[in-house]
């Protein structure tokens, strides 16, 4: 091997024994997010109407507050996590995201249609959730409703948006 | 003479060292966020929740140094080796620049922890900007976003610290490069001195943070404290040098002279080499004595290491208090979340209407100072009519002064003292039972847990223990404690919670010992 051979694989050796040497620590700082939640709170059910305050089979808008929660370094009370739309039948009362399960935009009711309608893609939902046209991959997303004593908590979700399937994200 | 090879690895080390700071200032700032709410908060949770953030912001905090050093050296380098006076004028000019945004850099970068050390060393230098003449106070609301310290203080900084500060340094870096006269052929023969020499900066930084854990973070910046600021190592010389310039002069000095030493810096490529060796040598020997006479003036100052003391207590509480997160007022709120505090904020709410305490509330129940201790019952055994006693009440009258004295006296308080537990001399509180019932003390106090007294007499059972303390804030009409003669308030879950009982009964707790 020349000489120069030589101290170019020194070179090539120390460089890289440098960027592995700093590039772990800062891949690990970086990609923290993955490993842990940084956003908690709020995953329980959540007061949000009375029952006898809901007209039957008419969507009535509501925002979904929880009590605490943790941002990073800020623990916040009464935040706002979104909202869903509550429609009565008798005792029974579903919730949908307000959010749209094509692209993520807010869903809104339209009362001439009786239809729910995204105003991004012109994805229209009947009064159950379920997909009546336009781009959307799957019916709205339904969330875990507790009716008690009179009270209606729902357990507020985001779903991974332009996949058929519901997951939680 | 221009130094040997392995002499002149100092100037791509320095490049090295910067290029480092930008790896690690580019992870801080995707956890940071510039403001007086938030700065402190969000630094905090890089040191104690992100993975490896000790180890990050130690870098960033060792790299710091490690560049000024390495400036010094590059700098006394050029002038021994005489490549100041040979090598182009504008690079000479450059290279000082660039000494002056490396120290601007680190100014700028303490403020933005939001912590009391960056907040108190910082005011002295936005304060020094604001005396210099004419256009001080105009450059201090430039710089510092208006006349006082706050959210626009932070995104000033903030922006000069991650925005025009580093598109400055790599701009003149590449020029200071591009006009430093080639010496022959770099690759691969320097490459691989200048290779080892960014090895060894590398492990010399790791080495420094991990022998000292990372940076430290003071407690969150408080107006209201009065915190003795210092500055990073190499401010120190300048902030010696302001102790001696009283009055007026200080204004002049703390930013004439380092203009007179950039200016004498500068002019030295026309001053031949032996005077401009001298220069360099005096300057350096100054700052040098500076340096040291200020570190030893803090090591003999007694008041200095008190304060030094109490920051670091600070500081650690405030971290802990941290890890249950911030509340959305900022860092220094962090302590509503001391238990200890809640509860004084409690007592002062709910208690401090009838109760005093530590010189606040009124005089209607009880005094709390002290309640319970030793000294508070031997105190109001000889006068428990004392208006700061039952003296106030309507239907606690009934109990009369204690008649045993010295010896006596000590062992009836001790047997009182141990029904709440805590530590206490066995024997002698053997003696105070002996004299509660000698003394017919057990005609009105039962101490069975159960049993009502007679007119009001609390039962004696874990008197003044958390279990009494909560069930007496509940309902101090029970039977086992002043019965139908209660004049307190009931406390039901209505009015406190669980959790606030529980921190007010601690609270009194702690005033037993």
């Amino acid at each position: 091997m020349t000489r120069r051979r030589v101290l170019e694989v020194i070179v090539g050796a120390v460089a890289t024994v440098i960027s592995v040497a700093i590039a772990a620590p800062v891949a690990a700082f970086l990609t923290f997010p993955t490993r842990k939640r940084t956003v908690s709170g709020g995953d329980e059910p959540l007061d949000v109407a009375r029952l006898d305050a809901l007209p039957e089979r008419k969507p009535v808008r509501v925002t979904v507050k929880a009590p605490t929660r943790r941002d990073a370094w800020t623990a916040f009370s009464d935040v706002t996590l979104g909202g869903c739309w509550l429609v009565r039948q008798g005792d029974k009362v579903i919730a949908l995201s307000t959010v749209c399960p094509h692209a993520g935009c807010a869903v809104d009711w339209d009362e001439k249609g009786a239809a729910f309608v995204c105003p991004c893609h012109d994805s229209r939902f009947d009064l159950d959730g379920e997909r009546q046209s336009g781009p959307s991959p799957r019916p709205l997303d339904t969330l875990d409703v507790d009716v008690k004593e009179g009270r209606i908590s729902v357990a507020w979700r985001r779903f991974r948006t332009a996949t058929p399937k519901k997951e939680p994200v | 003479m221009r130094g040997t090879r392995w002499t002149r690895v100092v100037g791509p080390a320095l490049a090295f060292s910067l290029a480092l700071q930008a790896v690690t200032g580019l992870c801080m700032a995707s956890f940071y966020a510039p403001s007086s709410t938030t700065a402190w908060a969000a630094v905090a949770y890089i040191q104690q929740e992100v993975t490896l953030g000790w180890f990050i912001r130690g870098l960033h905090s060792v790299g710091a140094s490690m560049t000024v050093a390495l400036l010094a050296l590059h700098l006394v380098q050029s002038i021994a080796f005489g490549t100041y006076a040979t090598a182009l004028r504008k690079n000479w000019i450059l290279g000082l620049a660039l000494g002056g945004l490396v120290l601007a850099f680190a100014l700028t970068g303490y403020l933005l922890p939001w912590d009391q050390k960056g907040y108190w060393a910082t005011q002295v230098a936005t304060s020094l900007l604001g005396e210099t003449p004419f256009v001080g106070d105009y450059l201090r609301r430039i710089v510092q976003g208006g006349g006082d310290y706050g959210n626009l203080t932070l995104t000033h900084f903030y922006a000069l610290h991650t925005m025009l500060l580093p598109a400055l340094t790599t701009t003149l870096v590449v020029l200071h490069v591009r006009w430093t006269r080639p010496t022959g052929a770099w690759w691969p023969d320097d490459a691989w001195r200048d290779a080892l020499a960014c090895a060894l900066v590398v492990a010399v930084s790791y080495a420094l943070v991990v022998r000292s854990h990372g940076a430290p973070l003071e407690g969150p910046a408080d107006p209201a404290s009065a915190y003795d600021a210092r500055p990073e190592w190499y401010f120190l010389p300048l902030f010696q040098m302001l102790k001696y310039l009283p009055g007026r002069i200080e204004a002049i000095g703390a930013l004439g002279l380092p203009l007179v030493v950039g200016a004498l810096l500068l002019a030295l490529p026309r001053a031949p080499r032996g005077p401009a060796i001298g220069i360099v040598l005096a300057l350096g020997a100054g700052a040098g004595a500076l340096m040291l006479r200020a570190h030893l003036d803090d090591r003999h100052n007694e008041p200095y290491q008190r304060g030094r003391a109490r920051a670091e207590a600070d500081a650690k509480r405030a971290l802990e208090l941290a890890q249950k997160g911030v509340p959305p007022a900022g860092g220094l709120a962090v302590y509503d979340n001391d238990p200890m505090l809640r509860a004084r904020k409690l007592f002062d709410a709910k208690c401090a209407g009838c109760h005093a305490l530590e010189g606040a509330g009124e005089q209607k129940g009880p005094l709390l100072t002290g309640w319970g201790s030793r000294a508070w019952l031997t105190d109001f055994l000889k006068q428990p009519d004392a208006a700061k006693y039952f003296g106030n009440t309507k239907k606690l009258h009934q109990m009369k002064p204690i008649k045993a004295e010295g010896e006596e006296l000590r062992a009836l308080v001790e047997w009182i003292y141990a029904q709440g537990g805590g530590t206490f001399d066995r024997a002698l509180a053997d003696k105070g039972n002996e004299i509660f019932k000698r003394d017919d003390c057990d005609e009105c106090h039962s101490t069975d847990g159960k049993s009502e007294g007679v007119d009001g007499a609390p039962n004696f059972a874990g008197h003044g223990n958390l279990e009494w303390l909560k069930s007496l804030i509940r309902n101090a009409g029970i039977q086992t404690l002043f019965s139908e003669h209660n004049e307190m308030p009931k406390f039901g879950p209505d009015k406190l919670s669980d959790d606030d009982v529980a921190a007010l009964a601690g609270f009194i707790a702690r005033q037993r010992s």
